[in-house]
């Protein structure tokens, strides 16, 4: 069951489309749009940290984001790495922590960034960052709602990504499962595939999909031994 | 000081004692649940935080047991944590038996599981309640006030203890920090499942070989549990009782 907050933020986004079948970039858009900033970006970070899919709601943020890749720090990277959000409200100031980038958002018009890591435990996917072209921290409210956003991206992009380069689509709104049974399900089913617990999750989704079962009741199963995974 | 005395003194400073720089929340909350279920003489305890969205999420319990996990995850709808985290007011002392008509679905379902008496206390920091702690009893015995008052005590030196640790300075800080606990509390779950996989046990045992490893190494209950989850740290490591050389063999693979 979804929260208030996160149900307040889906519609936001949607506007009563799927939004697994939405390009990437149109989210992002939709983003800033909902957060009231001047721009977003996901970047979906491969685990080698090698290759990203990156996703911007304007030129400006795709350039920044290939300034960002390019030289190797930025709040978004920061915010993947650590697992933790990152909070820059003003962008170019002597003590920044990212010079480079810093140099190349003002240049771009940009003066405050927010990212927040994309994860489920310990399922990192990338950074969502927003930008705004104005300087100012981020007050209590606008904060929790960017936070409740991220869950939301988070699910979007789980759901959005397949396994064997198939999109498996299915709606948002009934894959929030936070429930400790799907979580230990997760690591269950990474350990008898030999795979990360990105795609352990994403089979188990698939699969309850497929034979249109509750996820948790999938879970359920894999827990109490009666449903396996094989390679 | 009675045995008794002595015991409340040692427990209060345990809970206020969390500037450790190995301080993990998940694991300091599951040690208050249990502490909880000693001062109560109370059957199960879990401790429960509100998300960024405003849902309760479960992040320690006195037990590892799934039934007791879902029974504190579907108090989103209605339950005694539901009512205490709305109101911020204590609720103590409800007979299950008699709590149909005020929750449907939670009351039979938390008899089914063998509970008799059911209690909630809030977790606040000033005016605000960030989560609720969730006593169980399956006998009929009533909290005397005293216990109440207690059990109050140790739920508010624990919220303090956690806000230092954390350092928070405003509320900004505290979302973000909890939004933190709750996925800590998500990558142990998933290491409780890698772990029952590899060792062939119960999410039980997964979470004392965890527990255990991280006490013995001096290493934080959620960075064991990462490790486990992303290989570095092998199953035959977590198998073994304790560390022999009572050394440094902590994140590295065979």
């Amino acid at each position: 069951m979804t929260s208030p907050a996160f149900g307040h933020i889906l519609s936001a986004l949607g506007g009563g489309d799927d939004l697994t079948a939405v390009p990437l970039d149109e989210v992002t858009h939709r983003c800033a749009a909902v957060t009231g900033m001047s721009g977003a970006s996901i970047v979906l970070v491969a685990d080698d940290e090698q290759d990203a899919v990156t996703a911007t709601s304007g030129p400006a943020v795709t350039e920044l984001e290939q300034v960002q890749f390019m030289v190797g720090e930025g709040p978004g990277r920061d915010a993947h790495r650590t697992g933790r959000v990152v909070l820059a409200p003003a962008l170019g100031t002597p003590d920044d922590r990212w010079p480079e980038f810093s140099a190349a958002a003002n240049r771009l018009g940009l003066e405050a960034a927010f990212a927040f890591p994309l994860r489920v435990g310990a399922i990192t996917l990338g950074p969502l960052t927003l930008y705004r072209t104005n300087r100012g921290a981020l007050d209590g409210t606008a904060l929790t709602e960017a936070l409740v956003l991220a869950d939301v991206i988070t699910q979007i992009v789980l759901a959005w990504h397949g396994s064997d380069d198939d999109v498996v689509s299915m709606p948002v709104s009934d894959l929030l499962d936070d429930r400790a049974v799907v979580h230990q399900a997760t690591g269950m089913v990474s350990v008898q595939l030999s795979c990360s617990v990105r795609d352990a999750l994403t089979r188990i989704r698939a699969y309850a999909f497929a034979n249109d079962v509750p996820v948790d009741v999938v879970a359920h199963q894999i827990v109490e031994r009666t449903l396996r995974f094989h390679p | 000081m009675s045995d008794r005395e002595e015991w409340l003194a040692r427990t209060f400073v345990e809970l206020a004692d969390t500037l450790v720089e190995e301080f993990d929340l998940v694991d300091f909350l599951s040690t208050l649940s249990q502490r909880m279920v000693e001062l109560l003489d109370a059957s199960e305890v879990g401790l429960i935080l509100a998300d960024a969205g405003g849902r309760l999420r479960a992040m320690a319990a006195s037990s590892e047991r799934l039934h007791l996990l879902e029974l504190f995850e579907i108090q989103n709808d209605e339950g005694p944590c539901l009512e205490c985290y709305d109101s911020g007011e204590q609720v103590i002392n409800v007979v299950l038996a008699d709590a149909d008509p005020r929750w449907p679905t939670f009351a039979p379902r938390a008899r089914h599981d063998g509970f008799q008496t059911v209690h909630a206390l809030p977790l606040s920091l000033r005016t605000q309640v960030i989560g609720v702690a969730n006593v169980f009893s399956a006998d009929a015995q009533q909290l005397s006030d005293r216990e109440v008052s207690l059990a109050q005590s140790f739920a508010d030196v624990a919220t303090i203890g956690i806000l230092q640790a954390q350092a928070i300075e405003q509320t900004g800080q505290l979302a973000r920090q909890l939004q933190n606990a709750l996925n800590s509390r998500v990558v142990i779950e998933q290491a409780k499942g890698v772990l029952a996989e590899r060792l062939d046990v119960d999410m039980q045992a997964a979470f004392e070989r965890l527990r255990t490893y991280a006490r013995t190494n001096n290493i934080r209950l959620t960075d064991v549990a990462r490790s486990a989850v992303d290989g570095t740290l092998t199953a035959a490591e977590l198998r073994a009782p304790s560390s022999a050389d009572g050394g440094r063999s902590a994140g590295l693979a065979d």
